[in-house]
């Protein structure tokens, strides 16, 4: 059963966003996109915190946002949890967590009890005591979440919620709310991110946002395995090349040909992608001479650090074909120092044809 | 905390001389206070009935002052953090008149709007037989009106430091706009709150100038320890002395006890 449908337009200024989201019940609902493409937007929309041009908001039976209508954020049963924890300073862990059904006007005492549930399902029972200030950043965005879930939401929205974590703290967190989120049947739950990790582990489907706009939506693991745009491919962190399906690979506008393997899907002259994994791209200083049958030049336009590896980032060689630019390699600390790879030097990018997935991306009928 | 030996850079010398001058300014005048008054007559100066009548009086108008600044000034403060309103700059600019305008401007312009033949004063006589202008009345309203920007400003400034981001929170989790209000905005800016509080009972207890314009100085009914003191500087500088150090000793108390957050630096 579809439990959300937003179909939202708004304009700010330059920003233009229009965009249709549909949220199951039980449904997580990633929504991908680098920083500026709309997406917190969209969730400050759903919770009722900005109002759209034009557009309609429904949860279940109910319409939040339509004609006429736009019901006040303290009465859409939308839950928010964002970035930051926000516990309220001035009262404990076990207050924070009771003030959504203090809200709804319930008893004190069993306000405390439902709060005590929620801490015990967050594994936080221990913290009922303290003052939020008093808190690791983990720990307050585990209370933030029992906060959400307590006011019993319809609707929860997640607006980066492991973002401003430490590496070592994010990971437990995001599955603990997996977890939660899996035991909740009804609950529909969006969930705003630029972390493709964040999709994968969390929800079931994603929308691809840029500039306002959906460009991409499906299953999370296909939209991400699969991307059909360099877009979505960087956001996924997989390295894509469009061009024309041929013979033994990808025909580029050039001429040139990626050698790859192709799915069985893929018709000559249908447009396709060739995508690899940034960890199948191997960097030379020389040209090689090996088995790698796409070789091409390329210039280092960036190395940046990707967790325990260094992705770096290339650019066009002044004689080497312009496609290359963007595509990205990983390497160990180590190789960048042996190669001693600098800012705008020339390597040779190789990957095997075997590590490359050709598919189509013609619209089928 | 950082406390003795965190500090590594040095401080330039220069900044001493004007900071020690700046000190002595502020400091040593009170010390020529003390140095002039009669010690061992004190006590019977400052329980003299003038001096006690307006100690009582002072103490009684500041404390209303303090409380309609509070009940006035604190929802205009929320109104000018919270509102979208147009034209909210020039309302915010115009609280801070009574700030930088003089007293006893502000003084003639209540009298003239509160006065027998203004037409503030004129409405309220017809009306409910009320005269403001040199009453204990007029002495509040004086007060109130060159407190109540200290409020404002300080609890406006709180109030946008601390964002809407927790009362956004708030309404997600199914509060009201009044149960936001009172459970988390207010909770929020209590410090400001409390510091705002204690500089306009400070304020109002010094307040002169546009208290002797529009209040007169009636022994009792309107002359508060500032108009005594002036009062008496023509007559018995003994007693004004004596009466000033009480304001001094007032001052310290409100600094110390209350220690409002501007002392420290944290407004």
């Amino acid at each position: 059963m579809t439990a959300v449908v937003a179909e939202v337009e708004l304009r700010r200024g330059e920003f233009r966003l229009d965009v249709r989201v549909e949220v199951g019940a039980g449904e997580v609902l990633a929504v991908l996109g680098p920083n500026g493409s709309g997406k917190s937007t969209l969730l400050d929309v759903l919770a009722g915190l900005v109002r759209p041009d034009r557009g309609s908001v429904r949860v279940g039976d109910r319409v939040l946002v339509g004609r006429g209508v736009d019901v006040p954020a303290h009465r859409r049963d939308v839950g928010l949890l964002a970035q930051q924890a926000l516990l309220f300073p001035h009262l404990d862990v076990l207050a924070n967590v009771a003030f959504g059904p203090r809200a709804r006007g319930v008893r004190r005492a069993e306000a405390e009890r439902i709060a005590r549930h929620w801490l015990s399902e967050v594994d936080a029972v221990e913290f009922a005591g303290r003052k939020p200030a008093a808190l690791s950043g983990g720990q307050a965005q585990r209370i933030a979440l029992a906060r959400a879930l307590a006011a019993e939401p319809r609707l929860l929205l997640l607006d980066e919620p492991f973002a401003a974590l430490d590496v070592d703290v994010a990971p437990a967190l995001r599955g603990l709310v997996r977890r939660v989120l899996s035991s909740g049947k009804q609950l529909a739950t969006v969930l705003v991110t630029h972390d493709p990790l964040d999709a994968l582990v969390l929800s079931d489907r994603v929308v691809v946002l840029a500039d306002g706009r959906i460009v991409e939506q499906g299953p999370t693991k296909q939209v991400l395995s699969r991307p059909r745009t360099a877009f979505t491919a960087r956001i996924a962190g997989i390295d894509l090349v469009s061009g024309v399906a041929a013979a033994d690979g990808l025909a580029i506008e050039d001429g040139a040909v990626i050698h790859g393997m192709r799915t069985d899907d893929v018709a000559d002259g249908d447009a396709a992608v060739a995508v690899f994994q940034p960890s199948a791209v191997t960097v030379h200083v020389d040209q090689p001479h090996g088995s790698a049958r796409n070789v091409f030049p390329a210039v280092v336009a960036a190395l940046e650090p990707h967790g325990a590896v260094v992705r770096l980032r290339a650019a066009a060689a002044p004689d080497g074909p312009a496609w290359v630019a963007g595509i990205a390699a990983d390497l160990t600390p180590a190789a960048v120092a042996d190669l001693e790879l600098d800012l705008g030097e020339r390597v040779y990018l190789a990957v095997k044809a075997t590590e490359v997935a050709v598919y189509s991306v013609a619209a089928r009928p | 905390m950082t406390k003795h030996g965190a500090r590594r850079t040095g401080l330039p010398f220069v900044l001493w001389i004007p900071g020690v001058v700046a000190l002595a300014l502020v400091v040593l005048p009170v010390v020529g206070l003390i140095v002039r008054s009669d010690l061992g007559n004190l006590p019977n100066l400052i329980t003299s009935p003038g001096a006690v009548h307006a100690l009582d009086l002072s103490l009684r108008t500041a404390v209303v002052a303090t409380v309609l600044c509070l009940v006035l000034g604190g929802p205009l403060a929320v109104l000018l953090a919270r509102s979208t309103m147009p034209g909210l700059r020039v309302v915010r600019a115009l609280v801070l008149l009574p700030l930088v305008l003089p007293p006893v401007v502000g003084g003639l312009a209540l009298l003239y709007l509160f006065g027998r033949a203004g037409f503030g004063g004129k409405l309220l006589y017809e009306a409910f037989g009320l005269r403001l202008s040199f009453s204990t009345t007029a002495v509040v309203l004086a007060q109130t009106f060159v407190a109540m920007p200290f409020l404002v400003v300080g609890l406006e400034g709180a109030l946008r430091t601390a964002g809407e981001r927790y009362e956004a929170v708030a309404a997600t989790l199914g509060a009201g706009p009044w149960t936001v209000f009172r459970r988390v905005t207010v909770p929020l800016v209590l410090p400001a709150i409390g510091s705002g509080l204690v500089l306009c009972f400070a304020r109002a207890m010094g307040e002169f100038g546009a208290t002797i314009t529009f209040a007169g100085s009636l022994e009792g009914v309107t002359r508060t320890l500032p108009l005594e003191v002036y009062t008496l500087a023509e007559t018995d500088v003994d007693s004004a002395v004596a009466v000033s150090l009480l304001l001094v000793v007032v001052s310290i108390v409100v600094i110390v006890v209350a220690r409002p957050r501007a002392v420290e630096g944290r407004l």
